[in-house]
């Protein structure tokens, strides 16, 4: 891999009712790297993570990944890179509440081409790594918000992404759960994701490589 | 690997999905399965029995006395041969024909005698005929066997004039003389003045003045009678044409408006089925707003979570279809002692399930059209 993971030149975006809240901003994140983006609440941290995740486009600028330019790809495109090689950790979870947490899971590997099988061993397999194996066949709204949250994280790893976002990840969690997802996160930049994380959280802060402050 | 090539989900993983999601609403899916198996119940019960009772109509119409055609050739100079008739049983639409010479003399039991001034005691008419007498379902052989030419076959009435029980004996006639009588034949279905002739087989040299023609079926009745002009070899002087025409239109007429109104039961029950569908979908997807976000965020495309929601209703219709169908069919059964036509079953099927994606497809694109963007902010 040369050049970094995640490369963003003079992003630039604003809601209709907000406009400018993100001007010209530059960054980096190399594989490996995990990086905090910090700030006050409204500047517009969750947004920058919707930007990158694809899920909104930009006003101006660039955001390429792995080399790619993402800005000028069509819906179904961005949707194929999602399913593909970004990885999205909510505040909340965001399970399926009637669906078993094994199938959540799995479910972020479905829309990538992966067969059901393959997506349920890759899941289980997670699962197992972050002691939630036992609660496969159970369905989300049965589990706690930790275990909920631990899924969110597998769900977010089982397509082996090459870009890992989370919006406060441990924003609804104990202090233990908390630190089982930073270490989750961590490990995926270890195994050679570019992370970017909006926190809060001076201890999430600490866990990264280096730190992003949004005005 | 570019975007663009980045493969999409398997098919069997979509199916997975729709299933999983059926399961996870299933109070929803029940009505939807309810709503449709009640509109086919509805329309394969209205359109069975219409179909039942049409179909037990035209079998009456379709009777052998209103298949029948008679010509007769009143001054005889038709030219009416053999011939004639060969040409006529020939025809396609024709099922069976014969050929009548006229009446003769009348004719007497050669061995008992009696009068010639009338039909007294053992005197009859005596008429020749040419074609298959049996050939036909309106002629049957009673007793004896069928006769050679120029010999006869008595119809059941001159047989009990002649005195001729059992079917055997000769018939005398001021004209031919002598003509052994073989056996006994019983006329019906529009032919029945039969019974009274003893009927003699001619040949080829056998004046031909009345021909009596059966149709297969009673639509042929008048494209028939309007071809007589070219089917027969002459038509010279006037011809007596007898058929059933008003019933045989009343034939068409009763198919046609049967036919009508099964269409607008079926087209009144798939417009209503897919509005209903439709009503029943966007309910649906309105309450999994968050459901399709998370797909979406998770990199479904558009077109997966279209093909889910029209999938979902594709297997809700058939669902429906199949449990109404058979209610249906066992109704139409039950009410008109007859199996409603497989095919009309399946048509009927098939159009609802149809009517079901297709009432899914508004539902399926305002999904695919939402914004994942609207469900994260809220998690």
């Amino acid at each position: 891999m040369i050049g970094p993971r995640l490369l963003v030149r003079s992003l630039r975006f604003g809601y209709r009712d907000v406009p400018g809240l993100i001007v010209d901003l530059d960054l980096s994140v190399a594989a490996g790297e995990m990086i905090a983006v910090r700030g006050p609440s409204g500047c517009g941290k969750s947004t920058l993570l919707y930007l990158l995740g694809l899920y909104l486009r930009p006003d101006g600028g660039s955001i390429r990944l792995d080399g790619e330019e993402t800005t000028t790809l069509s819906d179904r495109d961005r949707s194929r890179l999602r399913a593909h090689r970004i990885g999205f950790v909510f505040q909340d979870a965001g399970l399926h509440p009637g669906v078993a947490l094994l199938d959540n899971v799995a479910e972020g590997a479905f829309y990538g081409g992966w067969s059901l099988r393959a997506a349920r061993a890759r899941a289980l397999a997670l699962m197992a790594r972050y002691g939630i194996a036992g609660l496969a066949e159970r369905r989300a709204v049965q589990v706690s918000g930790g275990e909920a949250q631990r899924a969110a994280l597998c769900r977010a790893l089982v397509r082996d992404p090459c870009l890992v976002l989370a919006d406060e990840p441990t924003g609804n969690l104990d202090p233990e759960n908390a630190a089982a997802v930073i270490e989750g996160i961590r490990a995926a930049a270890d195994d050679g994701a570019a992370v970017v994380v909006a926190t809060h959280s001076p201890a999430v802060a600490e866990a990264c490589d280096r730190t992003v402050l949004l005005a | 690997m570019s975007a663009g090539r980045l493969p999409g989900i398997r098919p069997r993983v979509l199916l997975h999905i729709v299933v999983a999601g059926l399961r996870e609403h299933r109070r929803r899916s029940l009505v939807t399965i309810l709503v449709m198996g009640l509109a086919c119940l509805v329309v394969v019960d209205t359109s069975g029995r219409t179909d039942a009772t049409r179909r037990s109509l035209l079998a009456a119409l379709e009777a052998p006395s209103l298949r029948l055609v008679r010509i007769v050739d009143r001054a005889g100079q038709a030219g009416f041969s053999t011939a004639a008739v060969e040409q006529l049983r020939a025809l396609g639409s024709v099922e069976w024909a014969i050929g009548l010479g006229q009446v003769g003399p009348i004719g007497r039991n050669a061995a008992l005698g009696g009068p010639t001034g009338g039909f007294g005691a053992g005197a009859v008419g005596v008429r020749a005929y040419v074609g298959d007498l049996f050939g036909g379902p309106l002629v049957r052989l009673v007793s004896g066997r069928r006769p050679e030419i120029g010999e006869a076959v008595a119809g059941a009435a001159a047989a009990r004039a002649l005195g001729l029980a059992d079917g055997f004996g000769a018939v005398e006639d001021d004209r031919q003389g002598q003509v052994a009588v073989v056996g006994v034949v019983e006329a019906a279905h529009g032919v029945e003045g039969l019974d009274s002739y003893a009927l003699v087989r001619g040949g080829a040299e056998t004046a031909v003045t009345e021909l009596v023609v059966l149709l297969r079926a009673s639509r042929d009745v008048e494209p028939f009678v309007a071809r007589l002009g070219d089917l027969l070899p002459s038509r010279e002087g006037p011809l007596g044409i007898e058929r059933a025409a008003e019933l045989a239109a009343l034939t068409e007429a009763l198919a046609t408006d049967a036919g009508a109104l099964d269409a607008a039961v079926l087209w009144g029950a798939l417009g209503a089925t897919a509005a209903m569908v439709a009503a029943l979908r966007f309910g649906a997807i309105d309450e999994r707003r968050r459901e399709f976000g998370l797909r979406r965020s998770q990199g479904a495309t558009r077109s997966t979570i279209a093909a889910i929601v029209v999938l979902e209703s594709a297997i809700l219709g058939a669902i429906g279809v199949v449990l109404g169908g058979a209610v249906g069919a066992v109704l139409v059964v039950a009410q008109t002692g007859l199996a409603p036509d497989p095919a009309l079953v399946a048509s009927v099927g098939w159009l609802l399930a149809l009517a079901a994606v297709a009432g899914a497809i508004p539902a399926a694109v305002a999904a695919a059209r939402r914004d994942p963007i609207e469900v994260l902010r809220t998690i």
